[in-house]
Parts: C-alpha cells; sequence; structure tokens
C-alpha cells in the first residue's frame, strides 16, 4: 500500500525481474526473481497489459497455460476467473471489466505458488470485486501467497493478512491491519465513568491517553486487549464500554505524512 | 526456448486471421498478377522472357517480402508500447522465445503467397519449367525472406508503433517498387536500376527470376543477400538490446 508514486510497481517490477535493482538483489522464492518466473512458479498481473487482437479470450488463456509445466485445467481456470460466460469473445471486443478478468484467468493460468497482483481490482464493479476477491482467498486456502499492490484501504484492509506501507520507495509500516492502525493513533476504549479522580485511569496497561467528555470517558491505548484486562481486574466501576480504533485510512494518512515531514 | 511452439502457433492463427495481412499480402499480389498478365500478355515488351513466369516470380516476391516485413514492425512496436511483450516477461516464455518465435511466423507467413501466387501461373497462364527450377525458385524466395523478417523486428524494436505503421509501408513499397517486383527491371531506366542493385529486395526476386529462367542459383545475389542478412540481424540486435536496457534494466 502506498500513495501514488510511492514505488508499488517499481518493487513488483523488481520482485518480477522486470527491473535491475541498483543495488543488493532480489530473491523470491530461495532464487533469483528470474529464476521463479521462468520456472513458472510466479504468475503476474501486471497494470497494463494490451492484449494481441484476432483471439478469443479462451485461446489465450489458453495458449498461456501451455507456457506452464503444470497449469489449471482450462475450463476450472475460466470457470473461477469469471471468465466462462465471454470465453469465445474476441479480447478486442471485451468491457474493461472482462479484459481485467481475463489477465487475472493469465496470472492463475499456470497454477502459481507465489501471484503478484498490481492494482487488480481498478475498473472492477463492486459484485465483480466482490468475487475476485472470493477466489484469491480460495487461492491462498491452498497455502500459496498473494502479493497485491492496491490503493483501496479497504480492500488491504479487508483481505489482507500483511501489510506493508510504503512511501517514497521505503517501508514506513508492516504489519496485520490491526497492528498498523496500532502504531498510527491506536485504538480507543470509551465508557460511562462518573467515579472521581480519573488519573488512576492513565495507570492502567497499555493506556497513551485519557480524555473525558461529559460523562463519558475515552482512553487510547496501544493495546486493547490488555487495557480491558486491567480495568476489570482494578474494580474502576464502567458502564456502556465501546471499542474502536483509528481506521486504516486515518493510520495510513498518519504514518504517510509523517514519512513526508521526515524528508 | 521454453514455449516456442506455442508461440508460434498463435501468432500464425492470429496472422491468418488478421485482414490486413490477407489483403496485402495474399490479395494484392495475386490481383495484381491476373491484372499485369492479362494486360500484357505473354510476352511483355523488352524483357524478352516469358511474362507470364518472369511476373508469377515478381508477384510471389512481392508477397513473401510483404508477409515478412508486415508480420513483424508494427505488431512488435504496438505491442512493445501497449505492454503486452512485457506480460509475457513474466511467464515461462523467455525474450528469445518471443523474438524468435516473431521471426519464424514471418517466414511462415511468406508462404501463403508464394504458393498462391505459383498456382495462379501453372493454373491460369500454363507456366511450365522443369521440377528442379520449381525447387529452386521456391525455395530461394522463401529463405530469401529471412533478411526481411529480420528488418520487420528491427523496425519494430527501433520505432513506436505509428513510426512503424508509416516506415513499414515506406519500406514495403519503396523495396518492392524499386527493387523490380512491380515492373520489370529491364524497362527501368538507368538510374533506377542501379537504385534497384543496391536495395536486398531486388537480389531477392532476382533469384527467383534466375531460376525460373534456367540459370540456376545467382551465387552473387545469394552473397549480396547474406550480407544485408547479416547487417539487419546485428541491427535488430542492436534495437533490441536498447529496448532491453530502457525497459528492464
Amino acid at each position: 500500500m502506498g500513495p501514488n508514486g510511492a514505488g508499488k510497481s517499481t518493487a513488483v517490477s523488481l520482485m518480477l525481474g522486470l527491473r535491475d535493482p541498483d543495488a543488493g538483489t532480489v530473491r523470491i522464492l530461495n532464487g533469483p526473481a528470474e529464476q521463479a518466473v521462468r520456472a513458472g512458479r510466479v504468475g503476474a498481473m501486471l497494470q497494463s497489459s494490451g492484449l494481441p487482437p484476432g483471439l478469443q479470450a479462451r485461446e489465450l488463456v489458453n495458449f498461456v497455460r501451455t507456457l506452464y509445466p503444470s497449469p489449471l485445467p482450462l475450463q476450472e481456470l475460466l470457470a473461477q476467473t469469471g471468465c466462462a460466460e465471454f470465453a469465445t469473445r474476441p479480447v478486442e471486443r471485451l468491457s474493461g471489466g472482462q479484459v481485467q478478468r481475463l489477465r487475472f484467468a493469465m496470472a492463475m493460468a499456470g497454477n502459481p505458488e507465489l501471484l503478484f497482483l498490481d492494482e487488480p481490482t481498478t475498473g472492477f464493479d463492486v459484485e465483480t470485486r466482490r468475487r475476485f476477491w472470493a477466489s484469491i482467498h480460495a487461492f491462498t486456502r491452498s497455502g500459496r501467497t498473494v502479493l497485491f499492490a492496491t490503493h483501496y484501504l479497504e480492500e488491504a484492509d479487508a483481505v489482507a493478512d500483511r501489510i506493508l506501507v510504503i512511501q517514497r520507495g521505503r517501508v514506513v509500516a508492516d504489519g496485520s491491519a490491526t497492528s498498523i492502525k496500532a502504531t498510527a493513533g491506536g485504538r480507543f476504549i470509551r465508557f460511562r465513568y462518573n467515579a472521581p479522580n480519573p488519573e488512576r485511569l492513565e495507570t492502567l496497561d497499555g493506556v497513551t491517553k485519557v480524555e473525558l467528555e461529559e460523562d463519558r470517558v475515552r482512553l487510547w491505548t496501544a493495546n486493547s486487549d490488555a487495557t480491558i484486562r486491567d480495568l476489570v481486574h482494578s474494580g474502576i466501576p464502567f458502564a456502556d464500554l465501546e471499542i474502536g480504533g483509528a481506521g486504516l485510512e486515518e493510520a495510513f494518512l498518519t504514518l504517510v505524512n509523517a514519512e513526508g515531514e521526515v524528508r | 526456448m521454453n514455449g516456442f511452439w506455442s508461440y508460434l502457433s498463435l501468432e500464425t492463427r492470429r496472422t491468418l486471421r488478421n485482414g490486413r495481412y490477407l489483403v496485402f499480402t495474399l490479395g494484392f499480389p495475386a490481383g495484381f498478377y491476373l491484372l499485369f498478365t492479362m494486360l500484357y500478355g505473354k510476352e511483355a515488351s523488352g524483357t524478352g522472357y516469358n511474362f507470364d513466369t518472369i511476373y508469377m516470380v515478381s508477384m510471389a516476391a512481392y508477397g513473401a517480402l510483404g508477409a515478412a516485413l508486415n508480420s513483424n514492425s508494427v505488431a512488435l512496436a504496438t505491442e512493445r508500447a501497449g505492454g503486452w511483450s512485457r506480460q509475457l516477461r513474466v511467464t515461462p516464455l523467455g525474450p528469445m522465445a518471443y523474438v524468435l518465435g516473431k521471426m519464424a511466423t514471418a517466414v511462415l507467413m511468406a508462404l501463403p503467397a508464394l504458393v498462391l501466387v505459383s498456382l495462379l501461373g501453372v493454373l491460369l497462364h500454363h507456366v511450365q519449367m522443369p521440377l528442379s527450377d520449381w525447387g529452386i525458385f521456391l525455395a530461394a524466395t522463401w529463405i530469401g525472406t529471412i533478411p526481411f523478417a529480420l528488418l520487420g523486428i528491427l523496425m519494430g524494436y527501433a520505432l513506436d508503433p505509428q513510426s512503424a505503421q508509416g516506415g513499414m509501408m515506406i519500406v514495403y513499397f519503396g523495396l518492392s517498387i524499386l527493387g523490380g517486383m512491380w515492373f520489370p527491371y529491364q524497362i527501368m531506366p538507368h538510374a533506377m536500376q542501379v537504385m534497384a542493385r543496391i536495395l536486398p529486395s531486388y537480389h531477392f526476386a532476382a533469384l527467383g527470376w534466375n531460376a525460373t529462367s534456367g540459370q540456376g542459383i545467382g551465387w552473387g545475389n545469394v552473397a549480396i543477400l547474406a550480407a544485408y542478412t547479416l547487417l539487419f540481424a546485428l541491427g535488430a540486435m542492436r534495437a533490441y538490446r536498447r529496448d532491453e536496457a530502457r525497459q528492464y534494466a
């Protein structure tokens, strides 16, 4: 994840061996990127790829299949990627969303161990997007890895097990959606509180800040689970407890802006 | 050479469905052959040879040249610009298999024009010659498309899609007209004859003219074509490397 120009596509290009790093080396699947690509262990959906005219969708997908040592069966592949309904249509007559699905089918064709997707859902409607991520989930359940670049924060939040936020070519955060939200602002616990001396709340486990509202108090915490456990054990009276957090979007903006200020 | 045959088969199917290919490399040579042999009859003025045979060779060479040049240049430039060649690079198809697949497609696609125009010659104008002459003519005109396929690759790597389109047309018509395929070399003004002798296309067509007039293999023409093949191969390699360095370094 990262703002435009952060280096998402460049990172993907490096990992696919499409570009050489200025310094250092890139290794994926225990070897140089190019080796993994040539061996057919990797699939990729790049941001833009014009398709050659004069072919049916299924012909193109089938051609890509034949390049790999152990491809997915054609019918299964077409069905899984939502291409079956336009399989016999010429590629030059497909809609934007259909082209995107076809490109997804080409990335999946070789049944890869590692799948790269560079902003894959651009041009998808809501339903297509939902089906797309469902098939990605089915793919990862078989023990394989998907790495995707996106600027849709909800997508990263809902789908990714691990998020790397990059800014100006550097990793500024790395973790689960929850931990990234926590590093940039954390979560809060809010409850009705009308006992005296609220200072004692500051000593609860994980609390970073206490905000008093009319009849409620809001505790910002780096670890909401620990704070609640401590709150219950401490015997402090509370009612109507809510837990919330800064959204991934706020976390993202905080991270990206902080990095901007450093420079 | 992972995927070379798959790629060749894909590209062949695409080419055979391409209307431009069918019109330019089959329709035009066949049409011109019928038109001009009907206009000029058996003996064309000043050539001294049987015009039906000479023009059969010229049009077969013209179609084959068009196919060899056409298949690569514009498609390659478009695929580089549009990202298709990039997408193929993230599959096991290596960059060399991609280029060689294009090369092989171009040479293979030169064959239909050669066969079609020859068939017209035999069936409509009863062109006759010893089998060995047919063999030399067909083989030489087919193998002789290699330098033009390389020239197509060179243009495809060196130019953007728009200039490749225009450049290909200029090169195609320049080579075929000035090379003596449209109008016989013998009736050209002297200056044009000098020009023709510099161009690879004249020596390419001359292989067929020699063979079909019983003169066997023109080794001088072969030598000049070999030199052009080397030149275009080096040029294509250079353009390829430059593109590699710019896009993938």
